[in-house]
């Protein structure tokens, strides 16, 4: 077993024949050890243990302190004098200094030697204090709850420069990665200490508990929040200095790479879909609202209830409860774009035009030619001075806006489509986008109306909901909010979003990815996406272009299609040149769009190169595997051009796959390592992979499910 | 028995410090060997007859002076009368009478007869047991501090000078810090003989109360029946994540009225916990009173407890008690609000108005223009640019508030750019209905302010109406705002009002005196 940093204390092996405790002494039924590491602040130590030792239980519990090798003889003296005084209940350990996480890791250890019955541990630091009922009710919460729980966690009273820090709410893993609302004073239940963990003895810049939640959240353990528990924090001038001056960047390095798993982005996103909390789709023709991360998970509520969490969202802390996405779509519409597997990309779509703008509107056409599956339009750009705004088109069938934007407006006033002001912080005022979906219902109705029928209802339901009137009731806000992608993937990924693709170790997920819709690069896709399918993973189709052309039937070999033709909808395309081949680039925030729509996947293809190239630098720096496709859909390229321009991001590549023999020499001229390329024949070539002295592409195409399998 | 010293040991003899008295003389040695310690040493020899003297250890009986005090009262802080030898023991006897008849026996001393090591088993047991009880008035004494300490949070030190001065500067008035929804319902107060106890919720009603205890005043209650017979209506509050109770009232039911029941603590608590909780019953009468309730909206949290039966646990029909909060300046006493442990009829309450009051502002002299220029703008706020020739005008409806006797907010420009200067705004405070022009020219009017002039961007000034006579009745509040002179509109001269509050009179708000806890000191919860 793998025990990471753990130090192991000398007396968990005790002689042969020896019990450290005996269980007829006053210890063995100790069901709770108050672990105190002391060091320095002897006065304040006394403090912390005189809250200890008044607590009111039904059960018996020991305090077990550790001196952390502290210099000051004061604080041997508290230590001994309280031990002394109190046999039985407190116990006291010196130990030479190693550090806080070290004197936490001994203490428990003692504990679990000596009292054969603990069902848990708390963390009191010796200058805090606890209220007379904490051991209690958070015992009492552990005992309630299910095994998966691993530690309860209290408010944070602080005193001294008082604050409040209110942690109430349900548990949110995804909150957890980007915010510690566990304090170190928590309650740790058996079975995590069991499991085991223990604080990482490495940490010694502080932080260090919230590293051992996260590695219990690893480990498939999540807190339960206790109200009222009495913990106080005791925050001094010195402390507020040292937590200023604190450089957490390199501390949250440490911990991420300490856990590459949990911080991985498909894990994250994982726990995004866990929540549901990215989009919030009303639906006027049914009165309901889903709410979802991906669509194979989804809570449905009335749009009552949606409209009470939407409020409670501004008064209470519960992260992930309420999306921050508010999509209006008749529910006739929403099926049918996920009936051609059209839904989470036309969402994408809408997310990526709210990160710019404060509105996002789009009209439906049902009039499509030839074979073609969607279309967009240009987008309009609506860029106002005043409050009330123009929109081009007079049939708006998808809206988006920002939850807590709009409910902080539509309950202080009545609100309509074109009176919603413009968004701090967004480029942009409105975004109008066209779309013409094949199969879409002819007769969808506008939801203008719906939109300002909900505004009233918000206003209507938020007469006593508003968070003036509860201030209260709510000592710091800092928790209160709807959850949107930004507040997780721009600190942990350097990223806006990340498309909530759905991949996972048991599910792989491949992205071919089309530069353009032209119908060879469309062909290649299905026919490399049958050949995947075939090896165990599934497989999306990720369009970069306007128009998808894909005949009825055809579609069904990818389980999602996302159309993001970013540059002709949300702002401009422009080109470099690479050694004479043009390369068309996207500008910063398309490019962000773009890695953002990929990086989720395990594996992403480029179909037929273009400005994909460009993007899989900072897909494989995100443990993405990259795979490039050649001369098999530009059809409009020489092949040096085609070949040349690949050249210039083959590092970025994982893999190169060319289908006759004159592109793999070509390759091999430009300097492309012959261990890199990979052989998938064109329709026309039937030579072998011997012949070619490379290997074939299916042979490493098998999925991550059936390799583990194998 | 004669015990004698020398004048010169006399200081010692007393002295806090342990000492052994060693009963005639070591002949080895080891016994001879004096250690080198904070105990003191001491020979004891009889000299003739029952007459003995103590010497310093080791000390020839020659080198003693001619004249030797007699001691009356036995050494102090002796761990050991030692007889090396049993020949010594007749010694040790007579000794030890004395010491009984002159010392008394409620310290009696040890005597030790045997060797060295016996001896060293005494003095060791009596050092540990001194280090003992040593600890243990440490650990008491340690406790007693960090409980001094902890009462610290607790409490606050304000000199008299201070609190008159914070009178002086109306700054210690009770504050609404809650204002629930009007009442929709009403609740019985559950009858009960005794005292609950933290644990008990079923014999009373029970209500989280949004407000933590640190300046914590008072609770108003709304009273839809004042119950019947000679019972009283109990209140206390619990703060249950410190486990203790605040204060606790007793109201006799022919004290009650229907309408607001004041409840209040002598000054603004200076406790610190976070969790407070309301408990009420009835004690005795025919008829218990029965409070008003209303929504507690999505807030289900503050539900009372429990819920009515005929509205089981749906979250839509949460219910709370119908309250006003009251808070203040922790330890604050309110002067001019309390006189002899009552409440003053003229004293006075702030009350911020809600946002959502000021939010339905509007325009009383139409504006367009291609740039905001009115509005809503957040947290209260309310953006009134000054218009070219007339003054710009909007209004805000006031529902009923009884006892209003003063309206004031707050008005600056608040863009830094504005360099025009002397921008005018002004607050009038008329009946409902008054038009524009009738607030502007003072027909009609209840209170109003001169024009003030705003010269200073991000500069806020006090806008304040004084209403001659306590109002119950709803009324407008006119802002206007002007330019200097007619002209052009000036670039950034946005005016922007806030901070609107209301003064209220505490005789014509409240139908009777405030009630003030019968136990205020903070206790353990039962």
């Amino acid at each position: 077993m793998n025990m990471g940093n753990v130090q192991r204390e000398p007396w968990l092996c005790p002689p042969a024949g020896e019990r450290l405790h005996d269980p007829s002494s006053d210890g063995a039924d100790v069901k709770v050890a108050v672990i105190v590491p002391a060091y320095g602040q002897p006065s304040l130590t006394a403090e912390a243990l005189h809250t200890a030792l008044g607590q009111v239980t039904d059960f018996n519990y020991a305090v077990v302190i550790v001196n952390d090798g502290c210099p000051h003889p004061e604080t041997d003296e508290v230590c001994q004098t309280f031990a002394a005084t109190c046999p039985g209940r407190i116990f006291y350990l010196h130990k030479r200094n190693g550090g806080l996480s070290a004197a936490r890791n001994s203490g428990i250890d003692f504990a679990l030697a000596a009292f054969p019955d603990l069902e848990a541990v708390y963390l009191l630091d010796c200058d805090n204090r606890i209220g007379p009922h904490l051991l209690q009710r958070l015992l009492t919460a552990l005992r309630k709850a299910d095994a998966s729980i691993g530690w309860a966690y209290p408010d944070v009273d602080k005193f001294g420069f008082a604050e409040f820090a209110d942690t109430s709410g349900p548990y949110s893993p995804l909150e957890h990665l980007f915010r510690n609302f566990c304090e170190a004073g928590s309650m740790v239940s058996r079975r995590m200490l069991d499991a085991p963990l223990r604080f990482d003895t490495e940490m010694r810049q502080g932080v260090e508990d919230w590293e051992f939640w996260l590695h219990g959240l690893e480990r498939g353990f999540r807190g339960v929040h206790v109200a009222d528990a009495g913990f106080a924090y005791r925050r001094r001038g010195e402390s507020m200095l040292v937590a200023a001056e604190r450089d957490f960047t390199p501390i949250l390095r440490y911990i991420r790479n300490r856990h590459p798993r949990l911080f991985g982005i498909r894990n994250v996103l994982a726990f995004e879909t866990e929540a549901r909390s990215r989009y919030a789709i009303y639906h006027p023709d049914t009165g309901l609202v889903r709410c979802f991360t991906g669509e194979n998970n989804v809570t449905t509520l009335t749009v009552s209830d949606y409209i009470t969490r939407l409020l409670r969202a501004r008064l209470r802390p519960a992260y992930g409860h309420c999306p921050g996405q508010l999509v209006v779509m008749s529910n006739s519409l929403c099926e049918t774009l996920a009936a051609q597997s059209l839904l989470a990309g036309v969402l994408w779509t809408l997310e990526r035009g709210l990160a710019r703008s404060a509105l996002v509107t789009c009209s439906i056409r049902d009039r499509l030619h030839d074979d073609r599956l969607l279309a967009w339009s240009d987008g309009t750009i609506v860029q106002e001075q005043t409050d009330r705004f123009r929109l081009t088109s007079n049939q708006t069938h998808i809206l988006a806006v920002e939850a807590s934007f709009l409910v902080e407006h539509a309950s202080l006033r009545a609100l309509d489509l074109l009176a919603l002001p413009r968004q701090p912080g967004k480029r942009h005022h409105a975004i109008e986008l066209e779309l013409a979906v094949r199969g879409a219902p002819a007769d969808l109705e506008p939801i203008d109306e719906a939109f300002t029928g909900l505004c009233r209802d918000i206003a209507v339901a938020g007469g006593g909901a508003n968070p003036a009137d509860w201030k209260s009731a709510m000592p710091n806000t800092y928790r209160l909010q709807t959850a949107l992608p930004r507040d997780v993937y721009p600190e942990l990924f350097n990223l806006s979003s990340a498309f909530a693709c759905g991949s996972s170790d048991a599910r792989p997920l491949a992205a071919l990815v089309l530069a353009s819709g032209a119908p060879e690069s469309v062909a290649t896709a299905e026919r490399l996406a049958l050949t995947l399918i075939e090896a165990g993973w599934q497989v999306h189709l990720v369009t970069l272009a306007r128009e998808l052309t894909l005949a009825p039937g055809r579609a069904k070999c990818f389980s999602q299609i996302i159309a993001l033709p970013l540059p002709e909808l949300l702002s401009r395309t422009w080109t470099r040149s690479y050694q004479g081949t043009p390369m068309p680039c996207f500008d910063h925030l398309d490019t962000d769009d773009a890695i953002s729509t990929l990086a989720g996947y395990h594996r992403v293809v480029s179909v037929d190169g273009g400005v994909t190239h460009t993007l899989m630098g900072a897909l494989r720096r995100l443990k993405v595997e990259t795979w490039a496709l050649l001369g098999y859909g530009e059809r409009h390229q020489a092949t040096s051009q085609t070949v040349n321009a690949c050249a210039a991001f083959e590092q970025a590549y994982t893999h190169i796959v060319v289908g006759n023999a004159e592109r793999l020499r070509l390759c091999r001229a430009f300097g492309m390592p012959s261990a890199k390329m990979r052989y998938w024949p064109d329709r026309n070539t039937d030579l072998e992979c011997e012949e070619l002295g490379v290997k074939p592409l299916i042979a490493h195409a098998t999925a991550p499910k059936s390799r583990q399998a194998a | 028995m004669v015990l004698r010293s020398t004048g010169n040991l006399l200081r010692q003899l007393y002295s806090a410090d342990p000492k052994v008295i060693v009963l005639g003389c070591p002949e080895t040695s080891a016994a001879r060997a004096r250690p080198a310690s904070a105990l003191h040493w001491y020979g004891c020899k009889l000299v003739e007859g029952d007459h003995y003297v103590l010497t310093d250890y080791g000390q020839a009986e020659s080198a003693l002076p001619p004249a030797l005090c007699t001691l009356e009262i036995p050494p102090t802080n002796i761990w050991a009368l030692w007889a090396p030898h049993p020949i010594e023991e007749h010694s040790l006897h007579a000794l030890q009478a004395w010491w009984k008849k002159a010392g008394g026996s409620e310290t009696p001393v040890p005597y030790i007869v045997g060797n060295r090591a016996e001896l060293d088993a005494a003095l060791l047991e009596r050092a540990l047991r001194e280090t003992s009880r040593f600890q243990h008035s440490n650990q008491l004494l340690m406790r007693d501090l960090a409980a001094l300490r902890e009462s610290w949070t607790h409490h606050v030190r304000i000199p008299p000078e201070l609190e008159e001065l914070f009178a002086t500067l109306r700054m210690g008035r009770p504050r609404l810090v809650f204002n629930s929804p009007l009442p929709g319902a009403d609740v019985d107060v559950p009858a009960y003989p005794m005292e609950p106890d933290a644990s008990d919720t079923e014999p009373c009603l029970s209500q989280r109360l949004p407000s933590s205890a640190r300046g914590w005043l008072g609770i108003d209650l709304h009273i839809a029946d004042p119950g019947r017979g000679a019972g009283c209506l109990c209140a206390r509050i619990e703060a249950s994540d410190t486990g203790t109770v605040l204060a606790q009232w007793r109201v006799p039911f022919d004290l009650l009225c229907k309408g607001w029941l004041p409840l209040r603590l002598p000054s603004p608590s200076p406790c610190t916990s976070r969790s407070l909780t309301l408990k009420l019953w009835a004690n005795g009468g025919e008829v218990a009173p029965r409070l008003s309730t209303c929504s507690a909206g999505v807030m289900h949290e503050y539900r009372l407890a429990p819920q009515s039966p005929a509205r089981p646990d749906e979250r839509d029909a949460a219910t709370m008690l119908a309250m006003k909060l009251w808070g203040g300046l922790p330890g604050i006493r309110s002067l001019s609000s309390e006189e002899n442990g009552e409440f003053r009829p003229d004293a006075e309450a702030t009350v911020p108005i809600p946002d959502t009051v000021v939010g339905k502002v509007h325009l009383t002299r139409e504006q367009s223009a291609t740039y905001p220029v009115f509005g809503y703008i957040e947290q209260g706020k309310v953006l009134l640019r000054p218009l070219k020739t007339t003054s710009s005008a909007a209004v805000i409806s006031l529902p009923a508030t009884p006892g209003l006797i003063e309206i004031s907010c707050e008005v600056m420009i608040d863009d830094k750019r504005c360099q025009t200067r002397r921008l005018g705004a002004r607050l009038v405070v008329t009946p409902h209905e008054i038009g524009p022009d009738d607030a502007e020219s003072g027909q009609n009017v209840l209170a109003a302010t001169e024009w003030i002039e705003l010269n200073e961007p991000l500069a806020p000034s006090r806008l304040v109406a004084r209403l001659p006579l306590a109002q119950n009745r709803p009324v407008d509040l006119h802002l206007l705002t002007r330019l200097p002179e007619p002209g052009p509109i000036p670039p950034h001269g946005r005016v922007v009002f806030g901070r609107f509050e209301a003064e209220i009179h505490a005789a014509s708000a409240w139908g009777m005196a405030a009630v003030l806890p019968v136990a205020e000191r903070r206790t353990a919860l039962p």
